[in-house]
């Protein structure tokens, strides 16, 4: 009853599974991969920028969606992943590789204090000292002019010469994404993953099935920073240069704002989002200078009519529907 | 013996909730905890597992001093228990709930890179049927009713491997009907897995019929500790507990 058919091979159960997931799967993917052969240089630069700000929600959906704990400090890991590939490379002159290795590793670094401190609270406690820390990094990035060059940030980033190309470097940044989610993917899966939903549940039944809820906690608010520095040092490449912007707390808010938009409890709910916004964004101040009216406005309207976001939305009626076909 | 409590004390403030308290458990003795609103039960389950810290005293499980321990801690020595109000995973299937709980208490939970859902299938499902959930093992555990709920927490307690189960009212809430079958449940489980158990209880049919030893508290104190037909004849006993309910 509870996996029937499961396991069985036969063309019916195939075809099942590739028609409900899968299939989707695949065409997104070769969509994706073909984008860049028919359009303008300005889509494949706009559909890069979608991928990271995607990968950026993805990372903080980790802690927002699965451990339920609203971050408004997240942007800072974004911010150093970005500064530590640039200083890497032009401070330090070690090669690409080590500093697109370093970027991640050392944001998960930052977020072993930070979330040493923060991870005990809950609700708006653990929001405003996210965002508190949040902002100190961004006062560092900003104000320590010898160290992170201030306000000014640093431009002029180099990049291998074979990732120079717009549409070479939207390979790549395609490559490391999928890559990333299904990492993402699995660890949401594991027993780690299922128990930090657990703990969003009902942190004081896991502690009584023996688990010490703030290590996991802890170690998950690590990972989300670790995939929020890989987020952060693709933008700084995509850009050649990095900004104090970068970890300001409404870059926080905005990621955030993503989340919500595209559905909290659903996989791929935060890449929606970030898709929607990034694009509207684009397209919507072309046309008008408040934009964020029109953001404002279909926030409302999807917190009010669509608690799940829009993908939770969709999910809903797709359930529903295949409810009453059985 | 699998449980001494010594000279155990808890106060808040002017208030001895816990006062001076000791109390032997042997391995597999079915032992109840009664006495009026607030005498005392429910903190004393909670000094057991830790759920705040004693002010004094000691609690030897197996011979080991569980007094500095965390909560999570104690549960990994091999401690189960229930709560007064139902706690369990509002939204997380019956299944799930039962299959997190054994990855816990297999030390799993930081394992990153397996299916969750493939884990301890048939242990989940031998759990579900001892507790009588298979049919519902689908259902998100917020939807199930009371006495589903108080099973599948159950359940959650059996996945945890304990050697010790503290239930805390186990059939509050329940119908009749239902307080007899859930406690046959447990007389069963308690028999067949030669588990130790120690619980509160409000019901004193319940008590009586299941009980192979009751200890009466009465303001954070045990005033009695006996077989159950000591118990009723215990003049103390009637004058502060049983007359008081007739």
């Amino acid at each position: 009853m509870i996996q029937e058919g499961e396991g069985r091979l036969n063309i019916t159960n195939i075809w099942r599974r590739l028609r409900t997931t899968n299939i989707w799967l695949l065409i997104a993917v070769v969509f994706f991969a073909v984008f860049p052969i028919w359009v303008p240089v300005m889509w494949k630069h706009l559909m890069v920028e979608v991928f990271i700000v995607a990968l950026f929600a993805m990372s903080l959906n980790m802690i927002l969606g699965r451990g339920g704990l609203p971050t408004f400090g997240h942007a800072c890991f974004y911010c150093v992943g970005g500064y530590v590939v640039a200083m890497f490379m032009m401070k330090l002159h070690l090669p690409f590789g080590v500093a697109m290795i370093a970027a991640p590793v050392i944001a998960a670094l930052l977020a072993i204090p930070i979330g040493y401190f923060s991870i005990r609270l809950t609700g708006i406690h653990f929001a405003i000292l996210t965002l508190g820390f949040g902002q100190l990094v961004w006062a560092i990035a900003h104000k320590w002019y010898s160290f992170t060059g201030g306000d000014d940030g640093i431009t002029g980033i180099p990049i291998p010469a074979a990732l120079e190309g717009i549409t070479s470097y939207y390979y790549f940044v395609f490559v490391i994404l999928i890559l990333c989610l299904m990492l993402i993917w699995m660890i949401q899966n594991s027993p780690f993953g299922t128990t930090i939903v657990a703990i969003r549940e009902n942190p004081e039944r896991v502690t009584f099935s023996g688990l010490k809820v703030w290590h996991h906690l802890l170690l998950n608010f690590v990972i989300a920073a670790f995939f929020a520095g890989i987020a952060g040092s693709l933008l700084a490449l995509l850009n050649r240069a990095v900004f104090p912007e970068f970890g300001y707390w409404t870059i926080s808010a905005v990621a955030v704002l993503m989340c919500i938009f595209g559905g909290l409890g659903v996989f791929i709910g935060p890449i929606i989002g970030a898709a929607i916004i990034t694009l509207l964004e684009h397209y919507v101040s072309v046309y008008t200078f408040y934009w964020q009216f029109v953001l404002g406005c279909l926030i409302v309207v999807v917190v009010l009519f669509m608690p799940g976001g829009v993908c939770g939305f969709i999910q809903d009626k797709l359930r529903g529907r295949r409810a009453k076909e059985i | 013996m699998i449980l001494k409590v010594e000279n155990l004390s808890k106060s808040f403030g002017a208030l001895m909730a816990v006062n001076n308290v000791n109390l032997e458990v042997d391995e597999g003795e079915r032992v109840a905890i009664i006495g009026p609103n607030g005498a005392g039960k429910s903190t004393f389950f909670n000094l057991l597992t830790a759920y705040f810290p004693a002010d004094s005293g000691k609690i030897l499980f197996k011979g080991e001093n569980l007094i500095k321990l965390s909560s999570d801690r104690i549960i990994r020595k091999g401690v189960g228990r229930s709560f007064q109000i139902v706690n369990i995973y509002p939204e997380t299937s019956v299944f799930e709930s039962i299959q997190m709980t054994l990855l816990a208490r297999r030390r799993r939970s930081y394992n990153l890179f397996s299916r969750a859902k493939k884990i301890y299938r048939e242990d989940t499902e031998k759990i579900l049927e001892t507790v009588g959930l298979t049919e519902l093992a689908d259902v998100p555990g917020g939807s199930l009713s009371h006495g589903d709920k108080k099973r599948l927490e159950m359940g959650m307690i059996l996945a945890s491997e304990p050697e010790l189960i503290l239930l805390d009212e186990p059939t509050a809430g329940m119908a009749p009907e239902e307080t007899v079958a859930t406690m046959g449940l447990i007389k069963e489980l308690a028999e067949r897995e030669h588990l130790t158990m120690l619980f509160t209880e409000h019901d004193m049919s319940v008590v009586f019929g299941w009980a192979e030893r009751i200890a009466v508290m009465h303001q954070g104190r045990i005033i009695a500790d006996g077989k159950p037909e000591e118990i009723r004849e215990n003049p103390e006993v009637r004058r502060v507990y049983l007359g008081e309910r007739k």
